[in-house]
């Protein structure tokens, strides 16, 4: 099949749209929401391929461009053409992809692309529709907006890290930076509703994106307790506070590695803890203090740290006994509020996801491989996510995108790939 | 008056605690009618959670309630009454969108599946968020951000190698899937305007969770590897991680990748001898010498306050920045307040509050906040009367009736 039939062909919900995606490793996965969901999203590398395929981990852990893992998880289902926008040539390629296009997702320093005139007021010039999504730390205007930055300092800024890590240590990011992640959802977000807009007047706008922002979202918790109590908690660790300030633990050490499960008291925690104290007293191991309790009127604000320990004690040692796999299926079973903590093996493997069929399996034929990936977002009814298809190899559109929709020759192919432009 | 995009937009939310009302959010920041049906018999549960005003509990004093749920209008509903179809059903009719976040078959035991709300209003478009989806053997199964954080495996990647797991704040999945939520109600709201055709949207909190850290799925599926702890160490970067500086759990990032960001590193800390040792010449030697390097940087940030720190570096055009806490964002950065982050209203029993605005800045269509959350059942009136038109006679017998409550 004709591989401009293949993207047509039945791309699911957002299939009118197109979006030319700038963007690198701090907004890729804005892009791919919209082209998990059909739209045909065009990723624009610079000539040799976009930095981003530099991030690992790699295929075999071979480290090469075509083969970045970081580069297949945020790509699925996008188009690649390469295109050097520093030069005329390429910039005005980009002002007749632009026209083409609904969407623009960037996430370049603030003031890089008006710097080559491409800024939104230059763009919407030439498509007065164009809706434009920039991701960046801090925003496109304010005081920080010139800050240099990577995804630690968004992190940081955005008060979230000051709750992440064991309170007697530094604060910390995770091995896999979260900042600018949070920051691609919300482009996609943002992106949406200014879709809406635009297709109740034909107005496009700039959608802009502040990582910072996105952090203090997911931590917003923090936020509301400061405005109504001036609380200012430290880092919780592993640990959980109750309301009379005591801590006792969310993850706990099992036979194989960790589960979570936190004491509640009164109503919120009286199931879970009565169900997880029965299934303690059928292995024998419930003291008689929690058979003997009234789990309902159990005091969380009158509660006394010996109390707490002698329960946390009680617990520990009854959890050592499990694996994470036996915690979870009684969990389930028994309606406790807990969870194992599972790594991605035990992930793949969980009963749930397999299930739901939420793995997918992508070809990857100049691999000979076929991969499992995380598949759909959402499940929906008339429209589902489906015909997931690999990211793309550097450029590898160029053809079909240059020759046949721009429709250039061959011989200007060749003069804008020896002149450095695509 | 101000166009938002949603301002002929109507929803209506079978809602409680996070999810569900941060998707309702996002269309009520954005100008769409939101109706929250609530029971004084069965409030949302965050209407019962400190802080509360003053310390005094009350089901219109938690700040739990009252920060996410602006802009939000509220009826109250005795969702155990026979007579409640009678409101459900206008609801139903007249909604373009329904948000719910029960645990899964709630909405089923009021009459209120998919397959019965689509038979009352065949364009509605109806979302259900739930911790792990409608189906699979797991789909009952309740709990809270943290413990589905933990299933997701975050705090196994987040913390120190040397140390118990930590979890990433606390309810961070919560904030994740109602972005997807968002964006797949208005997917399908472009759909149903090319189409007329509704549909029924189920997001499992955990599927989108497992976004936030695909690559590493992909990893263990090519390369069998499972990543670590690893404190603030990056593959690319010495030093990269969080300084200590004056002050009681006062914290700096620097993150130093570049030769040439090395290079402007040093004289910022005016090129103490040991910068010029062979150990710390190149990337490959900072990072062999990694933790060395960390105290050297760490001796010298403590001289300064976080905030200078920050100021010194970013100068020089090294990135940098405060570990800020929540007090340093909501009350001091300057570029939060000019950006309008932050937002305050004026709510009946609580006086001022405070709020987010959306994490994005509209340029022709800016969200906004204008009305403080609701009093539980506060509109019940106005949207029987105003936008069900629900007859005079209908309405005060179901009063009377006491349904609404």
């Amino acid at each position: 099949m004709d591989s401009d039939q293949h993207w047509k062909k039945d791309r699911g919900i957002l299939a009118p749209y197109r979006a030319l995606d700038l963007s690198d490793e701090r907004g890729l996965l804005c892009g791919k929401i919209l082209a998990d969901m059909g739209a045909d999203v065009i990723k624009i590398e610079r000539p040799g391929g976009d930095p981003s395929r530099n991030i690992g981990p790699f295929y075999h852990d071979i480290p090469d461009p075509e083969k970045s893992l970081f580069w297949f998880a945020y790509n699925t289902n996008k188009r690649s053409i390469t295109l050097n926008i520093e030069t005329d040539d390429g910039r005005a390629i980009l002002g007749k992809l632009v026209k083409t296009a609904d969407i623009l997702i960037e996430s370049f320093d603030p003031g890089y692309l008006k710097g080559l005139g491409l800024s939104y007021a230059e763009l919407s010039k030439i498509h007065p529709g164009l809706v434009m999504t920039s991701i960046t730390a801090f925003g496109q205007t304010g005081p920080y907006s010139g800050f240099k930055y990577s995804d630690i300092v968004a992190w940081a800024m955005g008060s979230i890290m000051s709750q992440c890590g064991n309170p007697e240590r530094p604060p910390v990011q995770s091995t896999f930076p979260q900042a600018f992640i949070n920051a691609s959802a919300d482009g996609a977000e943002g992106t949406m509703v200014a879709l809406y807009h635009r297709e109740l007047t034909r107005e496009g706008q700039h959608v802009d994106v502040s990582a910072q922002e996105s952090c203090i979202w997911s931590t917003a918790e923090n936020v509301l307790e400061w405005d109504g109590a001036k609380l200012s908690g430290k880092r919780p660790g592993h640990l959980h506070t109750n309301p009379s300030g005591l801590h006792s633990p969310v993850l706990w050490q099992c036979k194989d590695g960790y589960v979570a499960m936190f004491l509640l008291g009164g109503m919120p925690g009286a199931k879970t803890n009565r169900k997880l104290t029965e299934w303690m007293d059928r292995k024998g191991m419930a003291p008689d203090f929690m058979k003997n309790k009234d789990w309902e009127k159990w005091d969380f604000h009158s509660l006394t740290r010996e109390e707490l320990d002698s329960i946390v004690v009680a617990i520990d040692k009854f959890l050592k006994t499990l694996t994470k796999d036996e915690f979870q299926r009684e969990a389930i079973e028994r309606n406790i509020q807990g969870q194992a903590v599972y790594n991605p093996e035990e992930t793949m493997r969980n009963p749930q996801l397999i299930a739901r069929e939420f793995w997918v399996k992508i070809e990857h034929n100049e691999l000979k491989d076929t991969i499992t990936y995380p598949g759909a977002f959402a499940k929906f009814t008339e429209t589902p996510l489906k015909g997931w298809r690999r990211a793309p190899l550097i450029g590898e559109h160029n053809e079909e995108i240059y020759l046949k929709e721009l429709g250039f020759s061959k011989e200007e192919l060749m003069t804008l790939k020896m002149g450095g432009i695509i | 008056m101000a166009k938002h995009v949603f301002d002929e937009l109507k929803a209506v939310g079978f809602t409680y605690a996070g999810v569900g009302n941060f998707v309702l959010r996002v269309l009520a920041l954005n100008g769409a009618t939101v109706v929250r049906v609530e029971s004084e018999t069965r409030p949302d549960t965050v209407r019962t959670m400190a802080p509360f005003k003053d310390n005094i509990p009350g089901l219109n004093r938690s700040y739990y309630y009252n920060s996410p749920n602006t802009d939000k209008l509220d009826l109250a509903l005795d969702m155990k009454h026979r007579r409640k179809d009678e409101v459900t059903r206008k609801l139903v009719e007249w909604a373009d969108v329904l948000v719910e976040n029960f645990t899964p078959g709630v909405m089923a035991g009021w009459g209120l599946s998919y397959e019965e709300v689509n038979k009352i209003n065949p364009g509605i478009i109806m979302i259900s968020l739930s911790m792990q989806g409608q189906t699979g053997p797991a789909r009952l199964q309740g709990g809270y951000g943290p413990l589905l954080q933990s299933l997701v495996g975050f705090p196994l990647i987040t913390g120190w190698p040397d140390a118990m797991p930590s979890l990433i704040d606390r309810s961070y999945p919560d904030y994740i899937a109602p972005r997807f939520g968002a964006v797949a109600v208005i997917a399908a709201l472009l759909h149903r305007r090319r189409t007329g055709q509704g549909q029924y949207i189920d997001v499992s909190e955990y599927e989108d969770a497992i976004q936030f850290e695909s690559p590493l799925i992909l990893d263990w599926v090519i390369n069998q590897r499972l990543h670590q702890r690893m404190g603030n160490k990056y593959p690319n970067a010495a030093p990269h991680g969080v300084f200590p500086c004056k002050g009681d759990d006062r914290w700096c990032v620097i993150a130093v990748f570049s030769d040439s960001e090395w290079e402007a590193f040093c004289k910022v800390i005016s090129t103490p001898e040991w910068t010029k040792e062979t150990k710390f010449e190149t990337l490959l030697a900072r990072k062999k010498n990694e933790d060395e390097l960390n105290k050297l940087v760490g001796k010298w940030t403590m001289n300064y306050t976080a905030e200078e720190v920050m100021t010194l570096m970013q100068k020089a055009g090294v990135r940098a920045g405060v570990v800020q806490t929540v007090e340093d964002v909501v009350e001091y950065d300057p570029q939060l307040k000019h950006r309008h982050f932050f937002w305050t209203l004026n709510h009946p029993e609580c006086g001022e509050t405070l709020h987010n605005r959306v994490n994005y800045l509209l340029s022709k269509t800016p969200s906004e906040l204008r009305r403080p959350a609701p009093c539980l059942g506060e509109h019940t009136d106005f949207v029987c009367k105003e936008l069900l038109k629900m007859p005079e006679d209908q309405y005060v017998s179901l009063m009377l009736d006491n349904v609404f409550k």
